[in-house]
């Protein structure tokens, strides 16, 4: 195996996700190689110092903390729902009467109105435009007749 | 499947039982809190972010339906909650160095001593050395999405596979982006390790 096709995997061979055939291949490299070797330990020694300062717990009281958050959002969210009934209360109850109304009136005519209502056929329109065609006809018919006299010798 | 002890708790929790959620929380406080501190390099903003973290699993367990391992959909909403800090959700605090210890006046302490050989140093006191910040700082470069499974790889060794669920990218995308970050921490950090190889 060549230096540069070895140095390819030996990020996966740290993390040991190499089929067991190419990391015995890896291995025997390393065995040989020493810069390869060295190119390895640099990413062991990286591993080794990145655990040690990263890997830490949280303070003792970790636990109580989370516990205290939750219960602080808990009771956030059950005064936000009180204040919106409270609020809500507050108001005249004319006015309440009138909002809900209001959007009754909205839903119905947006969305149950436009079901009921049987459309109709404009007859009229229909019986114009019908007319105003018959009258269109005869203008048609005339141009023929005068071209058959004039051609019988009457013209 | 969810492993069958977080499959237990998870049904318990979602049952009411907080003891079961306790237990859910110091199993898992650890990683998320690594996570992010990884992500964020802020240890106050970790722990704000890591509560809201458990606050969040416990408010929308009831949608967890445990077609994927519990701890994948943990370390999603790790992994947005990071996300959504990093974009400016909260207050941008001054980057402060985890590694380095200060004295009264704010000036690290490891600028005041004497140079100190890293080969001296064994290596499980680099927390507090020069070649510790330079690691934080090095990781903290990363672009984004490199640094996020970095990050999560080294701190939970999960498989390439899990690490796909989570990110939500093809398992290709991982390994290369592995390949990709430890290619660019080795560069920055070439001058101490060579030093450390000396040894």
């Amino acid at each position: 195996m060549r230096c540069k096709q070895a140095r390819k995997y030996l990020s996966e061979y740290l993390d040991q996700e190499l089929p067991s055939r190419l990391c015995r291949r890896i291995e025997s490299h390393l065995e040989t190689c020493a810069d390869c070797a060295q190119e390895y330990l640099k990413l062991k020694a990286i591993r080794a110092l990145t655990r040690n300062i990263l890997i830490e717990n949280p303070g003792p009281h970790f636990y109580n903390q989370v516990s205290s958050r939750l219960r602080e959002s808990k009771s956030t969210r059950f005064v936000q729902k009180r204040r919106l009934l409270g609020a809500w209360s507050l108001i005249p109850v004319s006015t309440k009467a009138l909002v809900t109304a209001g959007l009754a009136f909205l839903l119905f005519f947006t969305l149950v109105y436009p079901h009921l209502v049987t459309p109709t056929l404009p007859i009229e329109d229909f019986q114009q435009e019908y007319v105003r065609s018959r009258d269109v006809l005869p203008w048609g018919e005339q141009p023929s007749a005068t071209i058959i006299s004039f051609h019988s010798g009457r013209g | 499947m969810a492993s069958t002890s977080d499959t237990v708790l998870v049904d318990r929790i979602k049952s009411g039982d907080e003891k079961s959620f306790q237990e859910l929380v110091e199993k898992y406080q650890a990683r998320v809190y690594s996570i992010i501190l990884g992500m964020v390099q802020d240890k106050n903003d970790a722990d704000d972010i890591a509560q809201e973290v458990f606050v969040r699993v416990y408010r929308f367990l009831h949608t967890f339906r445990g077609k994927s391992q519990f701890y994948t959909w943990l370390y999603r909403i790790t992994m947005n909650m990071c996300i959504n800090a990093k974009n400016g959700h909260r207050r941008e605090k001054p980057s402060v160095s985890l590694s380095e210890p200060v004295d009264d006046r704010g000036t690290p302490l490891g600028s005041l001593l004497p140079s100190q050989d890293p080969l001296q140093l064994p290596l499980d006191n680099l927390t507090n050395t020069e070649l510790g910040g330079r690691l934080q700082a090095a990781i903290n470069s990363l672009p984004s999405d490199l640094k996020k499974t970095f990050v999560l790889r080294e701190i939970d060794d999960l498989s390439y596979r899990e690490m796909s669920r989570v990110l939500g990218c093809p398992q290709g995308t991982v390994k290369s982006r592995l390949f990709r970050a430890r290619e660019e921490l080795k560069q920055k950090l070439s001058p101490y390790l060579n030093l450390l190889e000396e040894k």
